[in-house]
């Protein structure tokens, strides 16, 4: 590699910036920027593989400056870089800007690193083609993991028998492992007192083209946290739902499936951090991979 | 005497209640508001109506069914307008809004007879616009024919112009005149290809501008503005009606609210005179026997009532500090961390260069050895570098002060951690926890703790699983364990009881410690309030237990005795 | 020359615009309630509804000569020509206005008039009234389907929900409208876009192929000069309003089953289907049509009978 890649970091604090600055700029060609305003004058003008951003700022916050790139530059993956996590906030961090990772700090050095460099190897992998305008299959499964019905009634109706629910566990990992079309997961955080969150990790690293959204009650920073960086959820939305929304997100979920199937290479953005220290992960890790 | 009288005023306010009703009765809104509709009705179809003449005229729409079926639902409406009473629904004064209504009907019957006009032009307009390129090419079809084909090009294309845009007529009919003149001695056929072509180009020349000036009269004959006055005519005339009832309304209202009362008192007093006999003689009965037990019973409660009083005040008290607390915190979090962010990660960059730094010296020393004292600053060099060695060899050099500040960075981290779970507004995983299973994982964590001081006394009840967030009930139970090993000095015992109590499940967790002193018994739940030596605690721990328990919707409470030990109980809702 | 092409693409345009065609089948079932329209039946068959018990409305709408009497002028009671064609029941209720001169808005009120003509049925509500009270099956019948009993509005409503009845759907022409291409043959394909081309469609659209539109009568050139000995029929419209704007202004008749309501116009002076198209030929679209087309417009006309009661009229 000859040419550098580009990093754009973003943060009102003058002092962040510098430091960061130190810290990368042996390695990749790094640009900053204090304020979302400026940062999207870089996106447009430059190539940026990938993208650093606090999210308190005056004017426009991270989550608002991310979901902007999205649209401008849609091969530029997207971190948060944050001092305090507030769940509405990440809410749209997942939904609106589909971020890659969300950080905390003060980081570590280390962590922020490997990230970083992960997140430029992909990028550069990408191509650069517009998305396609619509695509349509008719072979796309929905399954719902949940113990209430409210979510998968709303879909019956509306996919009919594309759609099935289960309320354990075992099933749960049964429709996961041989249902052959599966596109979407929906599912709570938990299901009949079993945690869904460590099978949902593992299902992405087993089998990324599945696209997953969470569905539930439950709002806490830290567990979305591990459900962006390890589970790279699309959708993160909140009972009680309502039906539109979770439609438009269904939409949106299927159409991201059928363009990852388009594009194989973008299956990349949803490479997961593998959890350390969990054998419950390697379980089901293995569980998935077996097919 | 007084009976008739009685009688006299009860038919009197009948018949002023029947009176009132009936006065207040004028007004029909759900008719009124049929009426505005129905306007409103109207003024839609007519603007469909017009649409549809547009369209006929821009060849959009290919035959008139659909404007024959709007006049029809037009009539119909009209028909209904017919039908309402409005003598009925607006009173006796409706003259303006019936000459109002009778002009609009003149107007749209007006405007009716030019879409009649329209259509009928219309149709001769588009069947001759539509043949005329065909007469001409028939007519270039016929031999002989080529001297003519310059004036009938220039008539086609004028035709064919004046047919779209406003144009002369003039320059057209000369162009007319012309073909006929320069046909006129040519063959029968072609002349009278000739004659076909002059009549239907005149056709257009006579019929544009008139279809044009039908339109303007369509356009003018709007009755858009009449259905509008008619609607504030009618809303008026409602209103007037509205006015006219109100003080009836009132009054009647008034009037009915004091018969009641009437009635209420008459009832009231019945009862009163009734068992007011009744009640002395069993007062007086009774009153001996149990007024002595009366007294301490009402005592008893209003004793009781003041300490439930004095406990809620003291919890919104509580709730109240941690709610703002909680606030504070999550912004104060955001401004430390921001600084600490750059702050580690400057020490740790530090730190890599210092001990660089630290390899390129030792480089030097072994390069130093070889250079012999004579040459220019050797000594010099030597000296500096031993001066280094030194320095390297205290306690409180350059690299092991980096440590400590990273370390006393992860301190404040670690508060910030603290701080941030405790403002943590967010309850985390919910679902149903044998909370028995979450005391036993406690347990097993605190087991280092315990040594071989103290033992556990389990006395588990009979528990229902209960719907919280585990990691952090469990931070409680953890929470609370720990400072029952410190209470206890030497030896001592813990004893963990679960049990139900109406719709909540306690548990009790008790040491036979130290106990708390009374003085700082109320302070315990405060944030940041400590016994332990500084350094030892955060002071966090039960403000923070005290808030997870407040966030299920439980509460914690604690009771102690110095010298003899603590009882904390922490009661959870069964849940729904 | 550009103008021109822009011109022709305008045109084109329009015409892309105007695929649909103008002409739409009548729809194949209609929901009336049957009990009244049977008694609709009776009425119009009923000859006390004339003064004389001569006429009834069926004399001159007979349903098995194409819901008219095939006459150049009616015979009213006495023996009375009439002043003007009668015009087919068929179909009646699809048309805007009723009568030639569409005066009437509605089938009910259009009963009203020859009820009263004098060279028609001659009579009066008070006597048809009268006349039907005495019978009591009508007693019975009007009392079960109408609360007020025998009344004038009842009769006319009755009598109109027959005639409404009266629709003939399902014509060859119809059943290619609805897409079953193989219902015309070619040469009533030709006769068709004939009809479109020669501008006839002009006037002659929508489901009933006409009868929701006025049109004067010699557009291009004079008729009425030609014929001459001219009537107070024949000033149309002008009757209604008096507006000289109405003069020789009828309402365009429907073409549905126009193959056998001969003689045509309204003073039935054409006695063929070709006499027709050409008296309309040169008076409303001012030329002459080749004689072999004339003949493919005439098949296409006769692509336009429908059925009643599911048998082809005749």
């Amino acid at each position: 590699m000859t040419k550098k890649a580009t990093l754009l970091f973003v943060d009102d604090e003058p002092m962040i910036l510098k430091t960061l600055e130190i810290l990368f700029k042996s390695h990749y060609h790094v640009y900053t920027a204090s304020s979302g305003e400026a940062a999207l004058n870089i996106i447009e003008n430059e190539t940026v593989h990938a993208i650093i951003s606090d999210q308190r700022m005056p004017n426009m916050c991270g989550t608002t400056l991310l979901e902007h790139v999205k649209k401008i530059s849609p091969h530029t993956l997207r971190l948060l870089l944050t001092g305090y996590s507030e769940s509405d906030k990440m809410i749209s961090a997942v939904n609106e800007a589909e971020i890659f990772r969300y950080m905390t700090k003060p980081w570590d050095f280390d962590e922020i690193q490997t990230r970083v460099s992960q997140a430029v190897k992909i990028s550069q992998n990408i191509k650069h083609c517009p998305a396609q305008e619509h695509l349509t299959s008719i072979n796309n499964e929905i399954l719902v993991i949940d113990d209430e019905v409210d979510t998968y009634n709303m879909l019956s109706h509306q996919y009919d028998s594309s759609v099935t629910r289960t309320s354990t566990l075992a099933s749960a990992c049964e429709h996961m492992t041989h249902q052959d079309n599966l596109t979407v997961v929906i599912s709570d955080m938990t299901v009949n007192g079993d945690d869904m969150i460590i099978p949902l990790k593992a299902l992405k690293l087993a089998r990324p083209d599945i696209v997953t959204i969470i569905v539930t009650q439950v709002q806490d920073a830290q567990l979305l946290m591990g459900l962006i960086n390890q589970a790279q959820i699309f959708r993160f939305l909140q009972k009680p739902i309502n039906n539109q929304i979770l439609d438009t997100a269904v939409q949106a979920a299927i159409q991201h499936y059928l363009q990852m199937q388009q594009r194989p290479e973008l299956l990349a953005c949803h490479a997961i951090e593998i959890p350390r220290h969990s054998t419950e992960f390697n379980t089901f890790k293995k569980i998935f991979e077996k097919k | 005497m007084n009976k008739i009288f009685t009688n006299i005023v009860t038919v009197l306010s009948v018949i002023l209640l029947i009176f009132l009703y009936q006065k207040t009765q004028l007004v029909d809104t759900e008719q009124h508001n049929q009426v505005i509709s129905t306007l409103g009705t109207l003024k839609q179809l007519e603007a469909v109506w017009i649409n549809q003449v547009l369209h006929s005229r821009l060849a959009l729409n290919n035959n008139y069914d659909a404007m024959a079926d709007t006049w029809i639902t037009l009539e119909t409406t009209h028909q209904r307008w017919q039908d309402f009473q409005l003598k009925r629904i607006y009173g006796e004064n409706i003259a303006h809004a019936e000459y109002q209504k009778t002009a609009y009907l003149a107007q749209i019957t007006k405007r009716r007879e030019y879409i009649e006009q329209f259509k009928s032009v219309n149709a001769i307009l588009s069947n001759s616009v539509r043949y005329f390129p065909t007469a001409v090419s028939e007519l270039m079809r016929l031999e002989d024919t080529k001297l003519l084909v310059g004036d009938v090009n220039a008539l086609l294309s004028a035709v064919l112009r004046y047919s779209l845009l406003p144009e002369k007529e003039t320059q057209i009919q000369k162009l007319i005149d012309n073909l006929q003149e320069k046909g006129a001695l040519s063959e029968q056929d072609i002349r009278s290809q000739i004659n076909i072509i002059a009549s239907h180009a005149r056709t257009i020349l006579k019929y544009r501008p008139y279809i044009d000036a039908i339109l303007e009269q369509i356009n003018i004959l709007s009755t858009a503005q009449k259905i509008d006055l008619l609607t504030t005519t009618y809303v008026n005339l409602q209103d007037a009606r509205l006015n006219e009832s109100t003080p009836y309304h009132q009054m009647l209202m008034v009037f009915s609210g004091l018969l009641l009362l009437l009635i209420l008192f008459i009832a009231y007093r019945l009862r009163v005179s009734y068992t007011a006999l009744n009640r002395a003689n069993q007062q007086l009965k009774t009153a001996n026997d149990t007024l002595e037990q009366r007294v301490t019973e009402r005592t008893r409660i209003l004793s009781h009532t003041l300490e439930q009083l004095k406990d809620s005040q003291m919890q919104l008290v509580q709730s109240e500090k941690m709610a703002s607390l909680g606030q504070m915190v999550a912004g104060l979090v955001h401004e430390i961390n921001t600084p600490l962010g750059y702050v580690k990660s400057n020490i740790q960059l530090i730190q890599t260069i210092f001990s660089n730094l630290k390899h390129v010296l030792q480089e030097y020393r072994a390069l130093i050895v070889n250079i012999p004292d004579h040459i220019s600053n050797g000594k010099k060099l030597k000296t500096q570098i031993e001066e280094f060695d030194e320095l390297k060899e205290d306690d409180s050099t350059g690299e092991e002060l980096l440590k400590d500040a990273l370390y006393g960075l992860k301190q404040i981290f670690e508060l910030v951690i603290n701080l941030k779970n405790f403002s943590r507004l967010d309850l985390s995983n919910i679902s149903k926890v044998d909370l028995h299973e979450g005391l036993n994982s406690s347990l097993l964590i605190a087991k280092h703790l315990f040594k071989n001081k103290i033992t556990i006394n389990k006395q588990y009840g009979d528990i229902p699983k209960v719907k919280c967030a585990p990691s952090q009930i469990n931070q409680v139970f953890l929470n609370l364990l720990t400072n029952a090993v410190q209470a206890i000095e030497n030896k001592g015992s813990i004893i963990i009881t679960t049990r139900v109590k109406n719709d909540h499940v306690l548990v009790l967790i008790q040491d036979n410690g130290k106990g708390i002193p009374k003085k700082v018994l109320p302070k315990i739940f405060d944030p940041f309030f400590t016994t332990k030596d500084i350094g030892e605690g955060t002071g966090m721990g039960l403000s923070i237990s005290y808030k997870i328990l407040q966030e299920h919707g439980g509460n914690i409470e604690v009771t102690s005795q110095e010298g003899k030990g603590t009882t904390f109980t922490v009661s959870l809702p069964t849940g729904i | 020359m550009l103008f021109r092409v822009l011109i022709c693409i305008i045109l084109s345009l329009m015409q892309n615009v105007c695929a649909k065609e103008p002409i739409t089948p009548i729809p194949l079932t209609m929901d009336l309630n049957p009990d009244k329209v049977a008694l609709g039946q009776l009425l119009f068959e009923d000859k006390r509804l004339s003064h004389d018990n001569t006429i009834a409305c069926v004399s001159c709408h007979d349903l098995a000569k194409g819901g008219t009497d095939q006459l150049s002028h009616s015979i009213g009671i006495n023996d009375t020509e009439g002043d003007i064609n009668a015009p087919t029941v068929f179909n009646s209720g699809f048309n805007f206005r009723q009568f030639w001169n569409g005066r009437a808005a509605t089938l009910e009120e259009q009963v009203h008039g020859p009820i009263h003509h004098p060279k028609e049925m001659g009579s009066h509500w008070i006597e048809v009234i009268n006349k039907l009270k005495k019978d009591q099956a009508y007693l019975k019948k009007f009392k079960a389907l109408y609360p007020q009993g025998i009344q004038i509005q009842n009769i006319k409503e009755a009598i109109a929900l027959y005639e409404r009845s009266l629709f003939t759907p399902n014509a060859r022409f119809d059943q290619y409208l609805r897409g079953n291409h193989k219902a015309i043959s070619s040469d009533e394909k030709k006769g068709y876009t004939l009809f479109k081309q020669y501008g006839c469609i002009a006037c002659h659209q929508g489901m009933n192929i006409g009868g929701n539109l006025y049109q004067v009568f010699g557009v291009l050139n004079n008729y009425f000069e030609q014929r001459g000995n001219i009537t107070q029929a024949d000033l149309g419209r002008f009757t209604v309003t008096g507006k000289e704007y109405d003069r020789y202004r009828f309402k365009v008749p429907s073409l549905r089953n126009v193959e056998i309501t001969a003689p045509y116009f309204h003073d039935g002076s054409a006695k063929t289907l070709k006499e027709a198209v050409d008296i309309m030929a040169f008076h409303q679209l001012g030329r002459t049509i080749p004689e072999h087309e004339k003949q493919l417009i005439v098949i296409f006309l006769k692509t336009l009978t429908g059925t009643y009661q599911g048998v082809l009229l005749k």
